[in-house]
């Protein structure tokens, strides 16, 4: 009888440690770009602000933030540009702050761009690409959308429409603030 | 192996509660060669146990020979252990039986982690970036470092938990979560800064690369120059539309690939060409670390050191190792006490008796 017990108590045990190790079977997910970021902080940076002095992200905490990742050369973000400013100049008075994030460039071809296309939402020199890299980006351009909180509520990556931007920042901004 | 019921039913006579000292040693050839081989096969479960923890990237752990070599252990312990608990190795066999069934438990544990638990892979991300790991419940985050980051090769991979505190896992260093084992070795890595003929800061891009905007290199691939095989890696600074190689090149296969100068310094070599693949003048360059090289129209600033890269393997389940570590130690530990106080009782060769 004492060794029946034996032998059931031996396959029990087995059996755990086998269960453990099938409930790890699953690979793991690395679905990358910023879409995967939905939920999460948002990161900040210290960075230079092409008007001069320091900013950062986490500058503009309590407003609905669109962040704009791109660089001069990007000719895609060329295109978008102007729809950014659209969408910064209607939605400015609701709260809505449109962040410009140059990647690694230069303050002179960040500065050139930003003329060209009359850009007035505030600019960041992300001169080491900290940005870029927290943020998943695995293109330009990419844009993210922050709450009042500060926590990520839409990554995407490559250029949006004018419609596609009301449709991720609008609904953030009818919202009670939750300041 | 012979088995005397003789020999047992002697052992019982022997018994401590019988009133007399039983041979705390067996004597008999079988019982004493499969406690030889019991000692061996628990030396070989502690051992390939630790070499799953300490050596992740061992691959001989997930192979078929030693899952075998590991159901030998497990039988060996198994049946020695069932023996002795019957009391055929003496008093201290049925101690020695505790300590067999602890180390098949470690066995049979580090044979289920080799079967059972996932293939080790390498996890290499650039920095600034977060791996989920669902299979082990967590993310793993590789921080952002600058050029002095990767020059001092002391970053530290934090892993993220839910409900858990994060934890760093520092390079050469192992952490056992859950049924997995993480090791963080560090890997060459270099800090790209790219500067046009004006000295205008450019943006680094990686199109081979998860990370897209990354200007730190992981030489993940290889080339092959000279007869050497050398990691590599590439990027891009897409407004002076200008694609670039680089080879990392270690101080000794510098001198032979005319580096001379750089002398005990490790230095990257740069090659650039322009996006549709042309070579260009003067595009070939090399930098040590902290050095500017002036390739084509561009001027490349180079900071080499290292980056982490994850290592994760399945690791035997730590319950059970603890349970089975205990056991070994309790069973050695009883089995030997009773010998040592018999023996202090003993008189030396000799030593007269007091009356």
């Amino acid at each position: 009888m004492r060794a029946i017990l034996l032998v059931i108590a031996g396959i029990v045990i087995v059996a755990v440690i086998a269960a453990s190790y099938a409930a790890t079977g699953s690979r793991p997910d690395f679905a990358g770009g910023p879409a995967m970021l939905a939920g999460a902080p948002a990161a900040s940076f210290p960075a230079k602000r092409l008007d001069g002095g320091d900013g950062a992200l986490a500058t503009y905490r309590g407003h609905v933030v669109l962040m704009n990742l791109w660089a001069s050369w990007c000719t895609p973000c060329r295109e978008e540009m102007p729809d950014l400013e659209r969408l910064y100049a209607s939605e400015r008075a609701k709260g809505l702050v449109v962040l410009g994030v140059d990647q690694g460039e230069s303050a002179t071809a960040a500065g050139a761009f930003a003329r060209t296309h009359g850009v007035t939402f505030p600019i960041l020199l992300d001169a080491d690409q900290r940005y870029g890299r927290a943020y998943a980006a695995v293109g330009l351009p990419t844009t993210i959308v922050v709450d009042e909180a500060g926590r990520i509520v839409k990554g995407v990556d490559g250029a949006l429409s004018l419609a596609d931007m009301h449709a991720a920042v609008d609904p953030l901004l009818q919202r009670p603030t939750q300041r | 192996m012979p088995r005397s019921t003789r020999c047992c039913s002697a052992r019982r006579s022997g018994d401590a509660s019988a009133g007399s000292a039983p041979p705390l040693l067996g004597t008999e050839a079988g019982i004493v060669t499969d406690r030889l081989f019991a000692f061996a096969a628990a030396a070989a479960a502690i051992g390939l146990a630790a070499a799953q923890i300490e050596a992740p990237e061992w691959g001989f752990v997930h192979t078929e020979p030693c899952a075998l070599a590991l159901a030998l252990v497990v039988w060996i312990l198994v049946a020695y252990a069932a023996r002795a608990a019957r009391g055929e190795d003496g008093r201290a066999g049925r101690w020695l039986a505790l300590a067999a069934a602890g180390a098949a438990l470690v066995a049979v544990t580090s044979l289920a982690a080799g079967l059972l638990g996932p293939d080790t892979r390498t996890v290499a991300r650039a920095p600034g970036t977060v791996v989920p790991l669902p299979d082990i419940g967590a993310a793993a985050f590789f921080p952002l470092v600058d050029a002095d980051g990767i020059a001092s090769g002391d970053t530290s991979v934090i892993l993220r938990r839910r409900d858990r505190a994060e934890l760093d896992v520092p390079p050469g260093a192992r952490s056992v979560v859950g049924v997995a084992v993480l090791a963080a070795e560090p890997h060459i890595a270099a800090y790209v800064e790219a500067y046009d003929a004006a000295g205008r800061r450019l943006t680094i891009t990686q199109p081979s690369n998860p990370t897209f905007l990354s200007p730190v290199l992981q030489f993940a691939t290889t080339v092959e120059i000279a007869g050497r095989t050398l990691p590599a890696d590439a990027f891009a600074t897409p407004s002076l539309h200008r694609q670039v190689s680089a080879v990392y090149i270690d101080a000794r296969t510098g001198q032979g690939l005319g580096a001379h100068r750089f002398g005990d310094r490790s230095v990257v070599l740069f090659s650039v060409r322009d996006d549709r693949g042309q070579p260009l003048a003067q595009s070939i360059g090399f930098a040590a670390s902290g050095d500017v090289a002036r390739v084509a129209d561009l001027r490349l600033r180079v900071t080499i050191g290292s980056y982490p890269q994850l290592v994760i393997g399945a690791a035997p389940l730590p319950v059970a190792l603890w349970i089975g570590g205990a056991a070994i130690c309790a069973g050695l530990a009883l089995a030997w006490v009773p010998r040592r106080r018999r023996s202090e009782t003993v008189p030396r060769l000799g030593e007269k008796r007091s009356a």
